[in-house]
């Protein structure tokens, strides 16, 4: 991972973390979390984070909003207007990636994961199977599915729209059964970040009907011309993955 | 106006003043020779054999440029199809198309059954005609007229269609067109173009059906769209108009041709039987439009808008609706100023329409209703010879305003019984997939990368309950 990018990145994480959490120990806490699993990741999954965040970090369901809608908009934000990061935490930093040139894995999730700061070895370490949507391999439809909904809520934050994609997610009443339309207001007072436990209570048959809620949304938030570029991005983004050979996006849609 | 002057054909045939002065057998210019030979070659059972008559070679020839306006008229239907593809996504276009084709054949029914004798038929009472229906007559000429009118009929409905785009349901809309042709244009149609309807009597003047034609389809086609709501996305909670880009404004400005070039058919079937004023007829249908694109041009400079190509062919649409109903009758001078208003009054209406937060795709409530309302009463204005007469204007006014009074709560109520009985609006799933899919399962551009992805071949193509 290019490190100008890991750099804008992390001020990026950082000023989100900051504009929501007062402690200084919870901001290093939930920066360290980054650092360790989410820093080298290529496409950076907000709602990912933030869940794993919630692990480390207490959070009520307001904080979890705010920090996504803020991690969104500071990853879109251009780098001159992020602020700087504290020169304590520049410090350490710099530190480590010394530490982690040093042993030959700048962008190694394991060993980055040697390097992490006790407050991160303290609490309870992110899966890596929760990440690469491991599920994929007993169940490629499932992650395929996941990896789709992922992929219109990341292309929400490019449009820099997430605030009001969830304002509009949560003002649509779609024909789901009870049991998805409580776990999608879990879902969507998560922030959508927790998007793996939403989508395991989606049967099969409504998923299809989660899509279009999605993109009925998008179209709300985003305009109508803007959807359909983001529902065919995120198709053509899944049909990347490894488990989109055994099941198609596009019978979701 | 235009019923007289077609009944007296059928009827009585009189020998105008021109054909009285033309010597027999001897065409005097060009233009005779060529309607002569269109004549012959479109229309040969009407062509009497041995020893025409200069009568009847004028009326023959009369009843093959009717002929050939009716085709022209029809001609139109292609250019609405493109006109609206054009301004349309290209995951809708199929069924665009299948809409445009398919009024023409529910028009076509439903006119012919019923909606003809609404129109034309025997009309004691002013208000409505009450037979011929399903016309059948061995009289050419009455048949012609009804090939004529049916091309009109086929206009008023498929308006509709270019209003509620990419989000109707196609059963939805063949009904509402079928009934458009059935009841909604014929009975307006029976008040004006039917010599004992009543505005007819008033002196209302509509020569080719400014009002009777696209008003109507104006006034349905907000009824219909106030019945059936916006696009997903079109407007945002917040109020922000979002623009959808047609997929292509070429096909939209080709379409636009078409309808002008149509538009001389439209208009010039209005012409005497002598073709006295079919010159006139044609200048102005040609001034009308082109001082619309100057006043379009002029509408977006003042406003500081960019020189929108689709608004400015929408001006010369309105341009051609208001001069539509004063064609035979308006000096050029006054056609330009008739066209001029209409491109002027065709962003500000469109403006208007976003405000208000209704979605019309192509601009049909700009360009046929409130250009037809223009067109109405510049009709009575600009009458020739009876310029600015009050009496007229009022005419044309209370003309205007029975279109708007019929039309556009019997459009309404319409869509929301067609609502009722099989639905009228596609749902979201299908508004994402595109109409071409949901609605016909057959792809537009399939060969071709459009920001729309189909459905793979897991999805079904029937409607879902969600």
């Amino acid at each position: 991972m290019n490190e100008a990018i890991v750099q804008r990145n992390r001020r990026a994480v950082y000023h989100a973390l900051s504009s929501v959490l007062r402690e200084s120990a919870a901001i290093t806490r939930a920066l360290d979390m980054w650092e360790t699993n989410f820093s080298d990741q290529r496409g950076f999954r907000v709602n990912l984070y933030v869940n794993a965040v919630t692990q480390v970090v207490d959070l009520n369901d307001a904080q979890v909003r705010a920090l996504a809608s803020g991690l969104y908009a500071a990853m879109t934000t251009p780098e001159k207007n992020l602020p700087q990061l504290p020169a304590a935490l520049r410090a350490r930093n710099a530190t480590e990636h010394v530490a982690q040139l040093q042993a030959g894995a700048t962008s190694s999730h394991l060993a980055s994961q040697t390097t992490a700061q006790p407050a991160v070895k303290a609490a309870p370490p992110v899966q890596a199977a929760d990440v690469s949507m491991q599920t994929g391999v007993t169940n490629p439809r499932l992650a395929v599915f996941t990896s789709l909904l992922a992929a219109l809520i990341d292309g929400a934050t490019r449009a820099r729209k997430f605030d009001d994609f969830l304002e509009s997610m949560d003002a649509q009443a779609p024909s789901l059964s009870p049991a998805t339309l409580q776990a999608r207001t879990v879902w969507i007072n998560s922030a959508l970040t927790k998007l793996r436990q939403f989508v395991n209570v989606v049967s099969d048959a409504e998923r299809r009907a989660v899509v279009n809620d999605l993109y009925v949304a998008l179209c709300d938030a985003c305009g109508p011309v803007a959807a359909d570029r983001i529902l065919a991005a995120a198709v053509q983004a899944t049909e990347q993955t490894p488990e989109a050979g055994f099941s198609s996006p596009r019978s979701f849609l | 106006m235009r019923g007289r002057m077609q009944l007296a054909l059928i009827k009585l045939n009189p020998m105008t003043h021109t054909e009285r002065k033309m010597p027999e057998n001897k065409p005097r210019n060009v233009v005779r020779r060529g309607l002569l030979l269109a004549c012959i070659l479109l229309v040969p059972g009407l062509v009497v054999a041995a020893e025409p008559t200069a009568k009847d070679v004028g009326n023959s020839l009369w009843l093959a440029w009717l002929g050939i306006c009716g085709a022209l008229v029809f001609f139109m239907q292609a250019g609405f199809a493109l006109l609206e593809c054009g301004m349309s996504r290209a995951k809708n276009t199929v069924n665009i198309i299948m809409k445009n084709f398919c009024d023409m054949a529910t028009s076509t029914l439903g006119f012919w059954a019923v909606g003809f004798g609404l129109m034309f038929g025997m009309n004691q009472s002013g208000w409505i005609g009450a037979s011929d229906f399903a016309m059948q007559s061995n009289d050419g000429a009455a048949m012609m007229n009804f090939f004529y009118q049916l091309m009109f009929a086929a206009t008023c409905s498929t308006i509709v269609s270019g209003a509620v785009a990419e989000r109707m349901r196609f059963s939805a809309y063949l009904i509402g067109a079928f009934i458009i042709t059935l009841v909604i244009y014929p009975v307006y149609g029976a008040w004006t173009w039917n010599d004992d309807g009543w505005l007819a009597k008033l002196g209302f003047i509509d020569a080719a059906g400014s009002s009777v034609v696209h008003a109507v389809g104006g006034w349905v086609a907000l009824g219909a769209v106030l019945a059936l709501g916006p696009r997903l996305g079109r407007f945002s909670r917040k109020g922000e108009v979002r623009d959808i880009p047609g997929h292509n404004l070429p096909m939209f400005a080709l379409g636009a041709f078409i309808l002008w070039f149509g538009w001389m058919g439209f208009n010039g079937g209005s012409a005497n039987r002598d073709f006295s004023d079919l010159a006139k007829i044609l200048i102005n249908t040609t001034l009308g439009p082109a001082a619309a694109v100057v006043g379009a041009l002029v509408a977006m400079k003042l406003s500081g808008s960019p020189i929108l190509m689709t608004r400015t062919i929408n001006g010369a649409l309105g341009g051609l609706v208001a001069i539509t109903a004063g064609c035979k009758t308006m000096d050029p001078a006054f056609a330009l100023v008739a066209g001029f208003v209409a491109g002027m009054l065709v962003p500000l209406a469109e403006s208007w329409l976003l405000k208000m937060q209704i979605d019309d795709v192509v601009g049909a409530i700009p360009v046929h209703g409130a250009c037809g309302v223009w067109g109405t009463l510049a009709a009575g204005a600009f009458y020739s010879g009876d310029l600015f007469s009050v009496e007229r204007i009022l005419v044309q006014f209370i003309g205007a305003v029975a279109a708007m009074i019929w039309a556009l709560p019997m459009g309404y109520i319409m869509f929301k019984a067609i609502d009722m009985a099989v639905g009228l609006r596609v749902n979201a799933q299908d508004e994402q997939r595109g109409l071409d899919y949901a609605e016909h399962f057959e792809a537009g551009y399939s060969d071709i990368t459009t920001s729309h992805v189909p459905p793979g071949p897991h999805a079904s193509p029937t409607r879902d309950p969600a």
